[in-house]
């Protein structure tokens, strides 16, 4: 008599994920403490005082030195967190909420209307992201949540792409088909079958689009865009730091770079993490 | 793995980034040109002005372009600075008391004092070939008043009537009607705003809308002086090139081309590394980092060009002048000149600077912070309040944002909270200003006519130019009117003590300090010589390797 052997699971799949959550945690740890620093070490009264003479070198008084305001660079680093995660995170909930559903229905349906709007994003996504964000900025005018609607604007088309493109590949699966032809309505097939297998990929491309948000705000504020002086930022921070530089000054660009860098890399490798535990889920 | 490898590349970048910058200012790879004399000047400022009409002129991004090149009825020869106890250097600046001949060979006033009549240079040609006559003269006065232009105002504070401010008496002859005399009279005529504009050429563009040519002129020019404008970019660029029938001397440069560079570093890097000759506008903290560098000159020069904090009338609680002394005892002077300006500014205590006849030692404002609280709780704001404070990056200077920025953190220490706005271009705060939309606004003003007298007319008179903030005092108006019609030396002196002290007390604009022109420039550029204006007459320059 043959022994059917019951398959044993590959003992690789689970730790693997084991692992990426571990790790998405700690990232997302490292960010919640950033914000937390913030608050400790970058109080606004802090960071927007005038400590010395500009251009102070780094001191034990001054740990990352004096900028060419006069006031303390890690305190603006600090406080700085709060202002670009929080723009960053608003941005990503707004196309969370406003861009899914849309990518769910322009996936789920093709109809004329379906069409238009694809040909719309066609155009808006013509634009480098950079300029679409100016135009908004100069309609709505300079400030936070311009800012912010600016950058929702020029990631939602993107995010509504590749999430369709998800919602396209579970829409022609087998058990949505057999739903709708037993007579399950289209909203609640969406909702009881479609929104689990994208939910993961959405989540995915919400992270991607934080942190190019991150780059995109300090991009703007390096051209002088969007956040004023004093207001601490990183990118305007980068911006008034460079000429310094020529002459020596290295400390007031190089901290906030460096703030930008590690960030954009947190967010990315939490939307990378979340993308391929998406990809093991759906297996 | 991917994680490291951006962390690792993010660190290298890194290392690379703070090497690049601890090697300091570092050494120019030398001039790319060499040789000899060179005609062609390269110029980069920060804006280049979108619109070169005359009747904009009101702005540094416009004049420092034009007000260099056009043809003066008149000029005042140079001098050394009268004042050693205030600047030590080597520099000289104009005798605004003199006057040479320019477009306008010979000038006679009349013994009532209420005309001028003004011979004028024959054989004048523009870059168009038209002949400067009296009808140019004529023309270009009558688009002063139907514009409402700056020399519209000069006008007025030279008694010049404006129904009929000038008369053809033949084509190389021309009358000023005056309503009443003035001391200012021929100041004025040094304005760039009464240099004549070539009325022949213009007319050709001009339209029943637009008579005054206003469409054309805004991207072309039409003086009779030695430059004018071959190309241009509106924000971007522009190129002045030699007048061909200049009826002058040739100037050894023939070309200036204007390049915006907006990124201060930019420009800096440009003129260490010889691709350009000239940067007229970079931020202290870097000018004075470059006084030791063998690639490049800095030419520190007195002017008259001072910043001024301008309050809006009509908007509490700055409407109240306890409030405006208060603010005015809260700004951090000092630091400013020390921190912001690396010590090369000069203090400005007064609207006359040090103009002759000015009484700096009257202002009692010096860093106090307790007389500033005092005073707020005397005018019942001893809570203090929330304003709003305008500033640019170019007018007067790329260290508003410092001195803005050091205000306000000043005056949050007495309870004042500002927020600062920076309207997103230069063209933008100049329409704010213009427009009065402000509460408070740093500016910057070089009196056009060097005159004390002249300087407090115009910031605190109700019809004064500068008076954005749309202050006014009958009293004061009364004492600064005749400030413009006094003839008498000794009379007028003691009305300017008397006008000080009143705006000292009533403070529509508090001085804030005065700054050295800093032009960061190839070691080849010699005779940077200064208008009226703080800006080059560029006909004096020379380049040599």
């Amino acid at each position: 008599m043959a022994v059917i052997e019951a398959p044993v699971e590959r003992p690789t799949r689970r730790p693997a994920r084991r692992r990426a959550r571990i790790e998405v945690a700690i990232w997302c740890g490292a960010l919640l403490l950033a914000v937390i620093a913030s608050f400790i070490f970058g109080p606004t009264s802090k960071a927007t005082t005038v400590m010395g003479s500009p251009l102070e070198p780094p001191s034990g008084e001054h740990l990352f030195g004096l900028d060419s305001y006069g006031m303390d660079v890690a305190a603006r680093v600090a406080s700085s967190a709060r202002l670009d995660i929080g723009v960053a995170l608003a941005v990503g909930v707004l196309v969370f909420v406003l861009a899914y559903p849309i990518a769910l229905a322009l996936g789920f349906w093709n109809t004329w209307w379906t069409k238009a709007i694809l040909r719309m994003l066609d155009v808006f996504q013509s634009f480098p992201s950079i300029v679409l964000a100016l135009t908004v900025v100069a309609l709505t005018g300079n400030g936070v949540w311009n800012l912010v609607a600016a950058s929702t604007f020029v990631f939602g088309p993107a995010f509504i792409r590749t999430v369709r493109s998800v919602v396209l590949s579970v829409r022609g699966q087998t058990f949505v088909e057999a739903a709708l032809a037993a007579g399950v309505t289209p909203v609640r097939t969406l909702v009881r079958h479609v929104i689990p297998h994208t939910l993961g990929a959405a989540m995915a491309q919400t992270t991607i689009a934080v942190s190019r948000t991150i780059i995109l705000v300090a991009g703007m504020a390096f051209i002088g865009v969007g956040v004023q002086p004093p207001t601490p930022e990183w990118g305007s921070m980068v911006q008034s730091g460079v000429a310094p530089m020529l002459n020596g000054a290295w400390w007031a660009a190089l901290f906030p770079g460096l703030a930008i860098v590690l960030t954009v890399t947190a967010f990315d490798r939490i939307g990378t993490l979340l993308g391929s535990l998406t990809l093991e889920v759906d297996r | 793995m991917r994680i490291w490898r951006k962390l690792t590349a993010a660190a290298l970048a890194a290392a690379v980034f703070t090497l690049a910058a601890c090697s300091g200012s570092g050494d120019s790879d030398g001039d790319s040109r060499s040789g000899q004399p060179q005609s062609t000047l390269r110029v980069a400022l920060q804006e280049v002005t979108s619109n070169l009409d005359p009747a904009m002129y009101n702005v540094p991004a416009n004049y420092i372009l034009i007000a260099g090149a056009v043809g003066y009825l008149v000029s005042h020869p140079y001098q050394d600075f009268p004042y050693p106890e205030l600047y030590q250097g080597d520099a000289q600046v104009i005798n605004a008391d003199v006057y040479e001949p320019e477009l306008a060979t010979d000038w006679q006033l009349s013994d009532d004092g209420l005309t001028l009549t003004m011979k004028l240079r024959e054989g004048v040609k523009s870059p168009y070939g038209n002949t400067l006559t009296a009808d140019d003269v004529v023309w270009t006065a009558q688009r002063n008043v139907a514009l409402k232009t700056v020399g519209e105002f000069g006008m007025t504070v030279a008694n010049i009537d404006k129904n009929n401010p000038v008369t053809k008496i033949d084509d190389y002859t021309v009358q000023w009607n005056l309503t009443a005399r003035s001391p200012l009279l021929m100041k004025v005529m040094a304005w760039s705003w009464f240099a004549p504009i070539d009325s022949v050429e213009a007319k050709k563009h001009a339209t029943a809308d637009d008579p005054w040519a206003q469409e054309w002129l805004k991207e072309n020019t039409a003086f009779f002086g030695p430059y004018h404008v071959t190309s241009f970019t509106p924000g971007q660029s522009a190129t002045l090139s030699l007048n061909p029938n200049y009826w002058g001397e040739k100037p050894s440069i023939t070309e200036i081309v204007f390049t915006s560079v907006p990124d201060p570093g930019n420009r800096q890097q440009l003129v260490q590394r010889g691709e350009v000759d000239l940067v007229p506008d970079l931020p202290r903290a870097q000018l004075t980092a470059l006084q030791n560098n063998p690639n490049v000159q800095v030419v520190l020069q007195p002017q008259t060009r001072y910043s001024y904090l301008q309050y809006r009338a009509g908007v509490e609680p700055l409407d109240n002048k306890l409030v405006r002394q208060a603010i005015s005892y809260a700004i951090p002077y000092d630091r400013i000149i020390k921190d912001v300006y690396r010590d090369t500014t000069l203090a400005a205590r007064t609207p006359s600077i040090w103009l002759p006849n000015a009484f700096p030692e009257l202002s009692p404002y010096t860093y106090d912070l307790e007389k500033a609280k005092q005073l707020l709780a005397e005018a019942g704001y001893a809570n203090g309040f929330t304003v709003n404070l305008t500033y640019s990056m170019a007018n007067p200077g790329p260290e508003n944002e410092q001195v803005a920025i050091l205000i306000a953190d000043s005056l949050r220490q007495i309870g004042v909270t500002v927020n600062l706005q920076k309207p997103s271009s230069e063209a933008a705060f100049t329409t704010s200003m213009n427009a009065s939309e402000f509460e408070m606004i740093i500016a910057g003003i070089s009196p056009g006519a060097p005159d004390a007298g002249y300087a407090l007319y115009v910031m605190g008179h109700s019809k004064g130019f500068q008076n954005f903030g749309k202050f006014s005092d009958a009293e004061y108006d009364a004492v600064s009117s005749q400030l413009i019609s006094e003839l008498d030396e000794a009379k007028r002196t003691q009305l300017i003590e008397e006008a000080t002290r009143m705006y000292l007390d009533l403070m529509p604009a508090t001085p804030i300090v005065n700054p050295l022109i800093g032009h960061v420039a190839t070691p080849g550029l010699k005779n940077i010589k200064l208008g009226t204006w703080g800006v080059p007459y560029w006909k004096y320059a020379t380049l040599e390797k």
